[in-house]
């Protein structure tokens, strides 16, 4: 297999609640809890969930935007969790991150061509070639390098999609994080960038993390795919695998729910609707926390959090005790409940 | 038996950079109690339709050029603001999208149920909350009694939008317009949203206008499909027909374009380009720029299609579709 | 490479380049009593520069040949109680106003910023110690403090712009603050940060443009602020000593019921000229924040 390029190792990450006269910490955001998986050089790896689930808390931790209350990130096997500001800063060269609101990700106030080159300026490549950098760097994703003296509200969602893009790229990393890049683009546009980004993939070798809370598009652009549901993994396994034979049942869930552009196929899936809402990430419930919605839920699973454990395939892990692998899309049963 | 017919609607909006034309000319019709969706991505038009049906555009911001809003009879647009509020939440109800703005945060849910219902009914506060809890339960809130004192903030997205499908439905109205209703919440709470809104439809037979961006929503929803692009209607077609058998170009751009959940991965076939600007509408098709099955004809940039019938109650608005037919 | 064509016809069809700059002087224009109020601003400081081409009389020469005589050929606005012509001390006391409006403003500006900016971005119990201390200076009433100082260090210009400034710092260290920390958590700040720009980088490239616009705002209410402020002390004899003039100190006189009703030429020019300047400045302000208003963002 290719090599090992990131590692995440048990990544927690705890907000404090405070409060009182003596802003004493009450109780924690448990944003984040344990979160375990790797990358390999060439590989998309899809983080998906729904709002809460933590993915994108997740993907700030891995580059470091926020610090881990536990766990380890390795970057090529070396351990950068608590690395010093110098060395954070030859680690930012090679992993990036790609933001999800093309409006709010790029500042009002400077051009394309300083949107692009700032991270040259930050770390002091732009002296020389600097300018060439930018103008290649907006050409490998497709926007005309003549408008780079143009502001980005001039420009359409998809496009400044991209222009957030090449300034990812501009440093030259291999690893791109990529948090719901393509969320709040207009469907016609969606496309167009997912192409792009799999181009650029296979031009550069760059390796993905991909998080979104949109399966089909997971589907379409990952090789393996992390389900999250508040602040855990709960299922793990290469693409395929997940879509095909789900395990667990917050996933069967989710490929139940979501609705499929086919009216063929209304009706065809057996349809579990979960009840109530997502419970509070600060007081998560114990043992599994998907139990307060699982129609399996047994005692249990109250008393003990199921560990992610291999299904079939040594691959395919999740985190239940009562696993059951089911074609879901194809109209297996999988729930004795009916909606 | 036609409940509401928009004939030719044309509306401007004055913007910083001109003048902007929202909808171009749109016309369809929608019967008692039929699900019709509206498909379209943003400058398509399709939230500035739901307004002007319930004569909630804001002059003089927004201007009416021409065309007519025909609710039962009678001409939305012509109406007085009396009859305008007479009309809003007891015949014809939204359900907009954000439903935190949509509610208002200082008061209580079960009040502003109630509001609705004394709005246009005479009875007491009294009985009028006792509707709200009673409404409450129809749409799955748990603990409606408890509930209907809270805060909009103590509710979950899911609930708030459960209790503006309430505030909707309150007085049986015979048109819902649902403005991308579950656009902004998680896939699983969108499933119980969904439900819920056929079940809503089912019980008081009310014709519901769904507007989404979500080709899935509306395969799951629609009995009917409306597509939009550049404020016009390019296509109009039984839902089952415009998935299987797509009469437009953007309509085919549309389904090639989008990830599959059930598919095995194919490449994607994105639309080149994107949506076009409202300020200087071109005279010809304004999908001409990004189609693929233009093919350099210049009729397609000189002359505006017509939005054309092609039986079996189908219409689209191109002039080449008919090299659709076997794609 | 990539299959789509990509259609930058949207940038294209704009002819004019829509930096922010231009689109905040086509706002700022938009505004009538601004633009009068600019005008009427620049002719005061013209007026007040071009002093001795304007009038051949000293302002601190004494006649006393010719007190308090009212307005006549050889004394435009007549002249004072020492016999000195009213209309050059107008003119000259012009810049002393204008210079102490404007020294203190960019003082208490600066140090607003630096301060805000700071509590802004790097939070904690800096942010908390700077945010005490700006209560702190605005719990004390300007006035009686500048008395004191006044009284303490003896009256002079130069201890009038420091006192003022250091006084009303708080207002430009507030706006910034706020403004600081919305922008902490916007997320192309955050890109900026995940490239790895340190806080020094943070300030200078994203909070300082993001705060011109609120600081320019709050500068020219402080020079209003610091001219009504100068006025007043000079007035009570604690700011500008005669011989020199000064708007506030002209005005020293009219504490005396005869003067007021008899000889207005004594009074009405000073006070009309703090008023009208004041108050384009004002104007000049509420344009400036509409134009440069940050809430404006795409």
């Amino acid at each position: 297999m290719s090599e090992e390029v990131l590692r995440v190792e048990g990544l927690t990450k705890h907000f404090p609640i405070r409060g009182g006269l003596l802003r004493r910490q009450l109780s924690a955001v448990r944003a984040v809890d344990d979160v375990s998986f790797s990358l390999s050089q060439g590989e998309t790896l899809g983080l998906v969930g729904e709002s809460g689930c933590g993915k994108t808390t997740t993907s700030r931790l891995v580059v470091r935007l926020l610090e881990p209350t536990a766990g380890r990130v390795l970057l090529r096997g070396e351990d950068i969790t608590n690395a010093g500001p110098a060395r954070l800063r030859d680690v930012r060269r090679d992993l990036q991150i790609v933001f999800q609101d093309p409006y709010s990700s790029l500042s009002p106030r400077m051009t394309v061509h300083d949107l692009v080159a700032e991270p040259l300026r930050i770390q002091g490549r732009y002296a020389s070639g600097g300018r060439d950098r930018v103008s290649t760097l907006l050409e490998m994703v497709g926007l005309q390098p003549e408008h780079a003296n143009r502001y980005a509200h001039e420009f359409s969602g998809g496009q400044r999609q991209r222009i957030g893009i090449a300034r990812a790229l501009a440093l030259g990393p291999s690893i791109l994080v990529l948090d719901e890049p393509v969320s709040a683009l207009d469907v016609s546009v969606r496309a167009q960038v997912i192409n792009q980004l799999e181009a650029l993939q296979n031009e550069l070798g760059l390796a993905y993390v991909f998080v979104s809370h949109d399966l089909s598009v997971v589907r379409h652009v990952c090789d393996r795919v992390a389900v999250m549901y508040l602040g855990k993994i709960v299922e793990l396994a290469a693409t395929k695998d997940l879509f095909a034979r789900p395990a667990h049942p917050y996933t069967q869930a989710l490929l139940s729910a979501i609705p499929i552009p086919d009216p063929e196929q209304v009706g065809k899936r057996e349809r579990v609707v979960l009840t109530g809402d997502v419970p509070s990430a600060s007081n998560p419930p114990s043992g599994c926390r998907f139990r307060t919605r699982c129609w399996k839920a047994q005692d249990i699973c109250a008393s003990e959090e199921p560990p992610l454990l291999p299904q079939a395939g040594t691959d395919h892990v999740a985190a239940c005790h009562f696993p059951a692998e089911a074609d879901v899309l194809a109209g297996e049963q999988f729930a004795d409940a009916e909606s | 038996m036609t409940l509401l017919s928009i004939d030719d609607l044309a509306v401007e909006f004055k913007t910083e950079d001109g003048i902007a034309r929202a909808l171009d000319g749109v016309t369809f019709d929608i019967g008692k109690g039929e699900i019709v969706a509206i498909v379209g991505e943003s400058g398509s038009g399709k939230s500035v339709t739901a307004l002007s049906i319930l004569g909630l555009l804001r002059k003089p911001a927004a201007r009416v050029v021409r065309g007519s809003v025909r609710f039962n009879g009678r001409d939305v647009l012509t109406m007085s603001p009396r009859e305008l509020r007479a009309m809003r939440g007891k015949d014809a109800a939204m359900i907009f999208q954000d439903p935190m703005t949509a509610l208002n945060p200082v008061h209580r849910v079960g009040k502003q149920i109630a509001e609705v219902v004394r709005l246009h009914n005479k009875v007491d506060r009294a009985t009028a909350f006792a509707r709200a809890v009673e409404l409450l339960t129809l749409v799955g809130v748990a603990q409606p009694g408890t509930r209907a004192r809270q805060y909009p903030h103590e509710f979950s997205g899911g609930m708030r939008q459960r209790a503006m499908i309430a505030m909707a439905i309150a007085n049986n109205p015979a048109l819902l317009i649902a403005d991308e209703p579950t656009t902004a919440l998680d896939v699983t709470i969108q499933a119980q949203v969904l439900e819920l809104l056929r079940a809503a439809q089912q019980e008081t037979g009310a014709a519901t206008i769904l507007i989404t961006h979500d080709l899935g929503v509306v395969a799951e929803m629609a009995e009917r499909v409306l597509v939009m692009y550049a404020g016009r209607i390019v296509e109009r077609a039984d839902v089952r027909s415009l998935f299987a058998r797509p009469r437009h170009p953007y309509t085919v751009g549309l389904l090639d374009s989008i990830p599959r959940l059930d598919a095995e991965t194919q490449a994607l076939k994105p639309i080149p380009g994107s949506p076009p600007s409202l300020l200087a509408p071109p005279p010809g098709c304004p999908f001409a720029p990004r189609c693929a099955l233009r093919r350099d004809r210049s009729i397609c940039v000189t002359e505006r299609p017509p939005l054309t019938d092609i039986g079996d109650g189908r219409a689209t608005a191109c002039h080449f579709q008919e090299e659709l037919v076997n794609v | 490479m990539t299959d789509a064509v990509i259609d930058t016809a949207a940038a294209e069809s704009r002819p004019v380049l829509r930096s922010p700059g231009r689109m905040a002087v086509r706002r700022f224009l938009r505004h009538k009593l601004a633009i009068a109020g600019l005008l009427v601003l620049l002719a005061v400081i013209v007026v007040t520069v071009f002093a001795p081409l304007l009038t051949s009389h000293d302002p601190t020469r004494v006649d006393l040949s010719q007190v308090r005589k009212p307005p006549n050929a050889e004394h435009l606005l007549g002249t004072d109680g020492s016999g000195r012509d009213v209309f050059a001390r107008l003119l000259y006391a012009g810049r002393v106003s204008l210079l102490v409006g404007v020294f203190s403003a960019l003082l208490a500006v600066g140090l607003g910023t630096l301060l805000g900016a700071i509590a802004g971005i790097v939070g904690g119990w800096v942010d908390a110690t700077i945010m005490r201390a700006a209560d702190v200076f605005l719990s004390f009433p300007v006035l009686v403090v500048m008395i004191v100082i006044a009284g303490i260090l003896g009256p002079s210009v130069t201890t009038m712009v420091i006192a003022i400034g250091v006084f009303t710092w708080p207002g430009a260290g507030r706006v910034v603050r706020g403004v600081t920390l919305s922008l902490r958590e916007r997320e192309f700040v955050q890109a900026s940060r995940a490239f790895g720009a340190r806080t020094r980088w943070l300030i200078v490239h994203h909070v300082l443009p993001a705060v011109f616009g609120s600081v320019v705002v709050v500068a020219t209410l402080a020079v209003a602020t610091g001219i009504l402020l100068e006025a007043s002390l000079s007035f009570l004899g604690l700011g500008v000593q005669p011989p020199q003039p000064s708007w506030g100190n002209m005005l020293t006189d009219a504490q005396r019921l005869t003067v007021i009703s008899q000889m207005p030429w004594l009074w009405i020019p000073p006070g009309v000229a703090v008023a009208i300047t004041v108050l384009s400045v004002n104007f000049v302000g509420d344009g400036l924040r509409d134009a440069l208003d940050p809430r404006e963002s795409s």
